[in-house]
């Protein structure tokens, strides 16, 4: 490796130890620094006089700030204080609501009865079906909100926060739904399982629950990760 | 003490980085040296680019780039036409700040 290129690699090295530092800003405003600091770098080692040696790099770049002053301090140096969206708010409210009317419209004898061996409404048909309606309608809206507070947050720039908030909204329903997906499929190879294999029906049905939670942890590392 | 002074310098670093650009088009490496004969202003890299960055972004500021024989493109910054009405306001915001101060030292 020649001398220029280990020059190179030291000036790319504080570089990027800066624009980690500055990773919360738009990556124009991140763009824009990194490029002057390049630009201050030759310019100081030009105004050393000196040949580009290493040593003359890690000279200027001694003079320079540490990457970590960078970081930036948004209550003071920006003037900007981050809010959490409100969307992802919103949705995070709806979203205990959508699973209450949900068990509460499964939870026999709460919505319907049975009686003598036949299953009826216990609540008036009509509120039977507004209540079909919500048990439909919010999971849908907690996770449209979901959706649209995480491209809010993202083009807010660092002006919005509230990430966690927003992929909980966007992704607990669909993962419900995958989830529940997921296990009657399980169950379904299960019961082509002859009669008198417990052990392997039992293995298979925990195998189902541990694959379901490890496939979960994944969507959801996958989304955060996914997140500027 | 220190804390108060510390924001004061934030403030005003912004307003005096307007004012270098509203005199002349010019870039950052320039910028720091002029604001550095003033020692109690105690500027630095980190001070200054996120400042000229945001400027950018605000629309105050606009960025041209110019070949350079020896190394990346300089990049001057100058004001647009946005930035020239702000630094206008905030001089003269700032002359009546001053006037205000002048008044009630004078009186205690």
């Amino acid at each position: 490796m020649n001398e220029l290129t280990v020059i190179e690699s030291r000036i790319n090295q504080y570089l990027d130890a800066v624009r980690e530092q500055i990773s919360g800003l738009s990556p124009d405003e991140a763009d824009n620094i990194i490029d002057d600091l390049r630009g201050h770098i030759d310019l100081a080692m030009q105004s050393r006089g000196d040949q580009p040696t290493l040593e003359n790099v890690e000279a200027v770049l001694a003079e320079m700030d540490p990457p970590e002053s960078f970081a930036p301090d948004l209550d003071e140096t920006m003037g900007v204080v981050p809010k959490v969206s409100r969307i992802a708010i919103i949705g995070a409210v709806l979203l205990p609501f959508g699973i209450l009317t949900t068990i509460l419209y499964l939870i026999p004898g709460i919505s319907y009865s049975t009686v003598d061996g036949f299953t009826t409404n216990k609540v008036p048909s009509v509120f039977w079906w507004q209540w079909l309606f919500l048990v439909t309608i919010l999971p849908l809206v907690t996770t449209i909100l979901g959706l649209v507070s995480i491209f809010q947050i993202r083009a807010s720039k660092g002006g919005l926060i509230g990430k966690p908030l927003a992929l909980v909204d966007a992704l607990f329903y669909p993962i419900l739904v995958f989830d529940g997906l997921l296990i009657a499929l399980m169950f379904m190879i299960i019961a082509t399982i002859p009669d008198g294999h417990l052990a392997l029906t039992e293995s298979l049905a925990l195998l189902s629950y541990i694959l379901v939670i490890i496939v979960d942890l994944i969507i959801a590392a996958i989304a955060w990760l996914k997140m500027p | 003490m220190n804390r108060w002074i510390t924001q004061l310098r934030k403030g005003l670093l912004e307003y005096l980085i307007l004012n270098i650009l509203n005199q002349k088009e010019t870039y950052g490496y320039e910028i720091i040296q002029i604001l550095k004969n003033f020692e109690s202003m105690d500027v630095t890299e980190s001070t200054v680019y996120p400042i000229l960055a945001r400027l950018n972004k605000d629309g105050l500021a606009h960025v041209r780039k110019f070949p350079s024989p020896d190394g990346p493109p300089r990049r001057y910054y100058s004001l647009t036409s946005k930035g020239k009405v702000r630094v206008a306001d905030m001089n003269q915001y700032w002359d009546l700040l001053n006037q205000i101060i002048q008044t009630i030292r004078s009186k205690t």
